[in-house]
């Protein structure tokens, strides 16, 4: 393992280093700032590393590659720059001063140490979602899993889960994990998911169920787990409009396990006695376009700041937000004004929440709808100034868009900013 | 006869039509030419890329993330993951590394996708 550092001082400190992460400290040092990366394991890369499975990197790199390998190139990016990577560092405290930050960190080369920065960059990732999380009570046989545990279990320790499985939800993990298990000699049942649509990417459903004939049922859920020391099986139910279970369909299933991918959550606790401002929709800090949140100094990006469905996304909201804070470092000047951005139609969220000024050039925004929709237009308005316009085609929840931005066309002494997601009927 | 299909070389999955009925397919609803080369292949035969593990002699890592050099037939899958399951690794690699030539049909490469490194 590479030599920990014995430095107090940091202009910029990036916690976490996944594709995030990584990112944000390149880009930090390439602004000529000294940087830290914390991590809490003993090698970047974040969950890329157990992500064996290809299709990341085609924005970013131009290229399909596997999790590890876009992990790789990432890390080598790292390597080649003069960032002090601290592993197996765990962080345990942020304290806000006037002009900095006081971070409280253990590890087990210094025990618990503290190190200032200049500014910091939240690269925490995303937790899942557990069975206590969406309300599956009583007995705690062994069996149950989240689709990550499974992941990490079956690519990284060579253990298998189970031999029979059904899967609750049809996140993208839960399918990936199907088609892994499945290739590892486990029978998968069948993938229940409560919702009318998927929750994955088609292609998804596509490669990984429909491939090897797995079932994939909607508007079914699981009611109940059997067994007492291990899971012997899942009673599983349709659901009715409401979702509430249609008990005269309860279906018993025998399995030893059950793998969830019930979906993702921004994974910022740490936050929490800081007051950061988060977003109620994306359970992410609200941002400015320089991602910034609420506490100056303070940059937030990849899955911490929201789910994204593409790593090379991640990667890009960390290079924004690794850029913007060494910039705030070499620049300490304070914004002029800040303005929310209001959300209209059938917009679910939109990432930058708010606009901070000066505001200058071109900025990706990210955004998601409430509901499908064949054709709809993306709006960009100052009061009832139109400054862009979007058409776009088969929008789903699950499927996330990103759009650049001129915000330096909004005036700061003007009206509210909308983005509006319109739904468009067509005749075809 | 139309085909309906669903493209899967990237993330954005286009649903597609496939119309058999001339000389030449004639495909609808991609938005990039990788969809034409998806379905074209997926007509004559559907191929797909495998990734998996391997196992290791590491102490700390015992498993690691392997892919093919190129895609291969999809009903030829499992029949390709019982080969590489027989392979071990006991030296250094990098992502790029061939483990075994020719693992599955004389073409077919075993890469590494991780690094694995015995040094303390």
């Amino acid at each position: 393992m590479k030599q920990q550092y014995d430095k107090h001082r940091y202009d910029v400190v990036v916690i976490g280093s996944g594709p995030a992460g990584m990112a944000a400290a390149v880009s930090a040092a390439d602004s000529g700032v000294s940087v830290c990366l914390a991590e809490r394991e003993e090698r970047m890369g974040g969950i890329l590393k157990q992500c064996i499975h290809d299709g990341f990197g085609l924005i970013r790199f131009k290229e399909k590659l596997t999790g590890p390998e876009y992990a790789w190139r990432y890390e080598q990016m790292v390597r080649k720059r003069d960032i002090d990577f601290m592993g197996l560092t765990f962080l345990t405290g942020i304290e806000k001063r006037e002009n900095d930050f006081k971070i409280a960190f253990v590890n087990p080369e210094r025990g618990v140490f503290e190190i200032e920065a200049g500014s910091l960059v939240m690269a925490m990732g995303c937790r899942e979602r557990s069975g206590r999380q969406i309300f599956l009570h009583g007995e705690r046989p062994a069996g149950i899993f989240t689709a990550g545990q499974a992941q990490d279990f079956i690519n990284l320790k060579g253990f298998m889960p189970g031999r029979r499985c059904v899967i609750l939800g049809s996140g993208d993990i839960g399918l990936i994990m199907s088609r892994r298990l499945t290739l590892e000699g486990a029978e998968v049942l069948g993938v229940y998911e409560i919702g009318s649509a998927p929750s994955g990417l088609t292609r998804n459903i596509v490669q990984c169920l429909e491939d090897y004939n797995i079932p994939l049922h909607l508007e079914t859920t699981v009611t109940e787990v059997h067994g007492k020391e291990r899971v012997e099986g899942v009673t599983v139910c349709r659901v009715d409009e409401n979702k509430k279970p249609i008990m005269e369909t309860a279906l018993f299933l025998a399995c030893d396990s059950l793998i969830l991918s019930v979906g993702l959550i921004p994974e910022n606790d740490i936050l929490a006695p800081l007051d950061v401002d988060i977003d109620s929709v994306t359970k992410g800090p609200s941002v400015n376009q320089r991602q910034e949140t609420s506490v100056p100094g303070m940059f937030s990006c990849g899955n911490a700041l929201h789910v994204s469905d593409l790593v090379d996304y991640v990667s890009e909201s960390g290079h924004v937000a690794g850029k913007m804070a060494a910039a705030r470092v070499l620049k300490r000047e304070a914004d002029s004004g800040q303005m929310v951005i209001k959300k209209a139609g059938i917009l679910q969220y939109a990432v930058p929440q708010n606009i901070s000024f000066p505001v200058n050039g071109q900025v990706p925004v990210f955004f998601r709808p409430s509901e499908a929709s064949d054709h709809a237009e993306f709006i960009f308005r100052q009061g009832e100034r139109v400054i862009h316009k979007k058409k776009l085609s088969w929008l789903k929840p699950s499927e996330m868009h990103r759009l650049e931005l001129d915000l330096s066309k909004v005036r700061q002494d003007g009206p509210a900013v909308t983005f509006e997601l319109k739904p468009e009927a067509v005749n075809e | 006869m139309n085909k309906k299909m669903i493209c899967i070389a990237c993330p954005r999955g286009c649903a597609m039509t496939v119309n058999l009925e001339g000389d030449e397919p004639v495909i609808r609803g991609n938005q990039c030419s990788r969809g034409l080369d998806y379905a074209r292949q997926e007509i004559l035969q559907p191929l797909r890329m495998l990734t998996t593990t391997v196992k290791t002699t590491h102490p700390d890592y015992p498993r690691l993330p392997v892919r093919l050099s190129c895609d291969i037939p999809k009903d030829s899958l499992l029949e390709c993951m019982r080969l590489i399951n027989r392979v071990r690794v006991d030296h250094d690699c990098l992502p790029g590394d061939v483990l075994v030539s020719g693992v599955a049909g004389e073409l077919v490469n075993l890469i590494a996708t991780g690094d694995l490194s015995y040094d303390a």
